[in-house]
């Protein structure tokens, strides 16, 4: 990993985590939702520090270089982010949906109501 | 009548009424275009399936009596009916039809299964609980007013999914013991 790399992933991960922690006190992002991103930052950070120790996994795992094991993990890190918020959007939106057909089953009940009392 | 505050699409409208017919006990629940392309006269006859001959879902058809057309709109149409015969060993001749008549078994299962839409892969779902789907001749007229959510593109994305739905997910439901 050059130097640069080395530079750009520490600065990075350091501004990500003070993002973090800026929108959680502004309320704006929740602890739990904030969590895979503190850990996130922090893995690139030690990964910046400890270029030896990269080095030595990329190589037992066959990686021709220890930057494009850092992009792997970066890769698979922001799939599963990906993958969790889809769930999560999924669910919104089944929950959004209920909470439109209760709306309308009691508008429609109440209706009902009125016109019977009429 | 029961009116949405927010426009969820078909599906949403379809569960809204199952949920409806369930709370309120209804025996049978009738999917139906209102765009013209569907005439009430031919409802009896669904109803008449459901309640004399036992069967669960019947289907309002265009190709039960008659053949169907060898036209660009049938290749789907044949697709798809190709795909449920793979899958359920069933004949449906006229998959996309949205003319339908639900019994309460099948009213029930839209309620504890939000997955179901009003859609070819639902029925595949219900062959595979055991429900009988049973067809039923109808004429359909060329729609009236309104327009199809289906242009070519999204005739393509609809075909992916229902396929996709069929093949991949309906494919491993289990009767339950």
């Amino acid at each position: 990993m050059s130097l640069t790399l080395r530079i750009i992933l520490f600065v990075g991960s350091l501004v990500s985590f003070y993002l973090c922690v800026k929108k959680i006190k502004q309320a704006k992002l929740k602890v739990e939702n904030s969590i895979t991103w503190m850990v996130g930052s922090f893995i690139l950070i030690l990964m910046s520090i400890f270029e030896n120790t990269v080095g030595w996994i990329a190589n037992k795992f066959g990686f021709m270089s220890s930057a494009n094991f850092v992009f792997f993990i970066i890769i698979v890190f922001l799939l599963i982010q990906v993958f969790i918020d889809n769930i999560r959007l999924s669910i919104l939106n089944e929950k959004i949906k209920n909470l439109n057909h209760y709306i309308a089953l009691k508008e429609n009940a109440d209706e009902r109501k009125a016109n019977n009392k009429k | 009548m029961i009116s949405l505050p927010i426009n969820f699409g078909l599906t949403s409208g379809i569960q809204v009424g199952m949920k409806y017919a369930k709370a309120n006990g209804y025996d049978i629940a009738i999917q139906f275009d209102g765009d013209g392309q569907h005439e009430a006269k031919y409802l009896k006859k669904l109803v008449n399936e459901i309640e004399k001959n036992n069967v669960d879902v019947a289907i309002g058809s265009r190709f039960v009596e008659k053949k169907k057309p060898f036209t660009a709109r049938m290749i789907g149409n044949r697709l798809i009916s190709f795909v449920i015969k793979i899958v359920t060993w069933k004949k449906i001749k006229d998959p996309t039809s949205g003319m339908r008549a639900y019994n309460k078994k099948a009213i029930d299962m839209f309620n504890s299964n939000a997955s179901l839409t009003p859609e070819p892969d639902t029925v595949v779902y219900m062959i595979k609980k055991g429900l009988k789907v049973k067809e039923v001749q109808v004429e359909m007229k060329d729609r009236e007013f309104g327009e199809s959510y289906l242009n070519i593109f999204k005739s393509v994305k609809y075909m992916v999914n229902i396929l996709l739905s069929i093949i991949f997910i309906r494919t491993f439901t289990r009767k339950e013991k």
